[in-house]
């Protein structure tokens, strides 16, 4: 791991810690601070998996070749269905 | 309230149709001359950079970037910027309001993702026509939304190999796209003519540029540490960012808009029904 990707997680659980602290003081934002934090750290562990699983090419980007295209276009899309079911959620939500 | 004229609309669709078509030309320009870096200083939108040079470019792009870093920070605080004051804008951060957040993270991050694997040149970029998706989360649902913008940029990064020290650029400077259209104009609605002519100008065309500049100056700023060459920042990237952004929010996010902005306003979603403006 280099010191940049170790400043990258260090902000990560920067905020995550914050809106920990945030919670126990009853300060509003508390909940926005750790889904940031909490959303930031996952991106951080899919930039692990893929590292350790070689999915990134040497010169940036995605290892072309390989099966790391076609699952991030496959995880892509499952994420951005995880966002619809979320948006049906909290529109349903707010009808009632 | 009265309708706006017919001449006011042929205006508006007319102003859009020219906006359209310019960067329908400049793909065409792009496409003829060649996609690849080393074409990039012949293209029609690299002009201004090769012309006016890096030192300008840098200093235009140090301002835009500490505005916008202040802006970030001041939104994020609940706080925003009205008529040369800076007032409180309290917004709930409620279940709602970070659903939103998360929601919008999802659906860009995963749209931005999911064309990741087809790269346009492969270590450089890649067609993103999840873009479309910014400028809107940030008419619709303000702050929430933008920083859902900015996350999601995050997370297609870390999955499509473009993660590193730049992406805290990239983050805030997605913010921005969001941030410029849900901050500058003043009908949100897609259904005026003033508000199309609004959304063309700072969804468009400013919030492409700030956010291309935005990122260049970041990435300058740390060529020693990123590695990317300066005359590549300015002479491929920027007006890259510029065209790849413009080009889906031209033409994609008005009728987006137009769908999705009388449903969201009527379940009480849109963000000037959720917060609290203190003077």
């Amino acid at each position: 791991m280099n010191q940049y990707e170790v400043l990258l997680i260090s902000i990560g659980l920067a905020v995550l810690i914050a809106g920990a602290a945030m919670a126990f003081m009853r300060v509003r934002g508390w909940l926005a601070a750790l889904s940031v934090g909490g959303l930031w750290l996952f991106g951080m562990a899919l930039y692990a998996v893929y590292k350790y699983s070689g999915f990134y090419s040497p010169t940036g980007g995605l290892a072309q070749g390989t099966i790391a295209p076609a699952m991030t276009t496959a995880l892509g899309f499952l994420i951005f269905l995880v966002g619809v079911g979320i948006f049906v959620y909290v529109y349903r939500r707010i009808r009632r | 309230m009265s309708r706006p004229g017919t001449a006011l609309w042929s205006i508006s669709i007319a102003i859009a149709i020219l906006f359209i078509a310019l960067f329908i030309f400049i793909a065409y320009d792009i496409v003829s001359k060649g996609i690849s870096p080393d074409a990039a200083g012949k293209w029609l939108i690299t002009q201004p950079f090769v012309v006016l040079g890096r030192d300008f470019w840098f200093a235009i792009g140090g301002m835009l970037w500490v505005i916008g870093t202040i802006m970030f920070f001041l939104e994020i605080s609940g706080r925003t910027v009205s008529g040369f004051r800076i007032i409180r804008q309290e917004l709930r951060w409620d279940a709602v309001d970070v659903s939103i957040t998360a929601l919008c993270a999802a659906l860009y991050g995963g749209a931005l993702a999911a064309t990741g694997g087809i790269p346009i040149i492969p270590g450089f970029t890649w067609v993103r026509p999840g873009n479309a998706l910014a400028p809107l989360f940030g008419i619709l649902f303000g702050v929430p939304g933008a920083l859902g913008v900015a996350i999601g940029n995050f997370i297609a990064d870390a999955l499509t190999g473009y993660l590193s020290i730049g992406s805290i650029g990239g983050f805030i400077g997605n913010f921005i796209i969001a941030w410029v259209p849900y901050k500058f104009m003043k009908d949100h609605s897609f259904r005026t003519p003033r508000s199309l002519i609004e959304y063309y100008l700072w969804g468009g065309i400013i919030g492409s540029i700030w956010v291309s500049i935005y990122i260049s100056w970041w990435l300058d700023l740390l060529e020693p540490v990123i590695g990317l060459p300066r005359a590549l920042i300015w002479g491929w990237f920027a007006p890259w960012v510029i065209f790849n952004n413009s080009i889906v929010t031209l033409t994609i996010t008005p009728i987006l808009g137009y769908i999705l902005y009388q449903p969201i306003k009527m379940r009480g979603l849109y963000w000037k029904d959720r917060v609290i403006i203190k003077r």
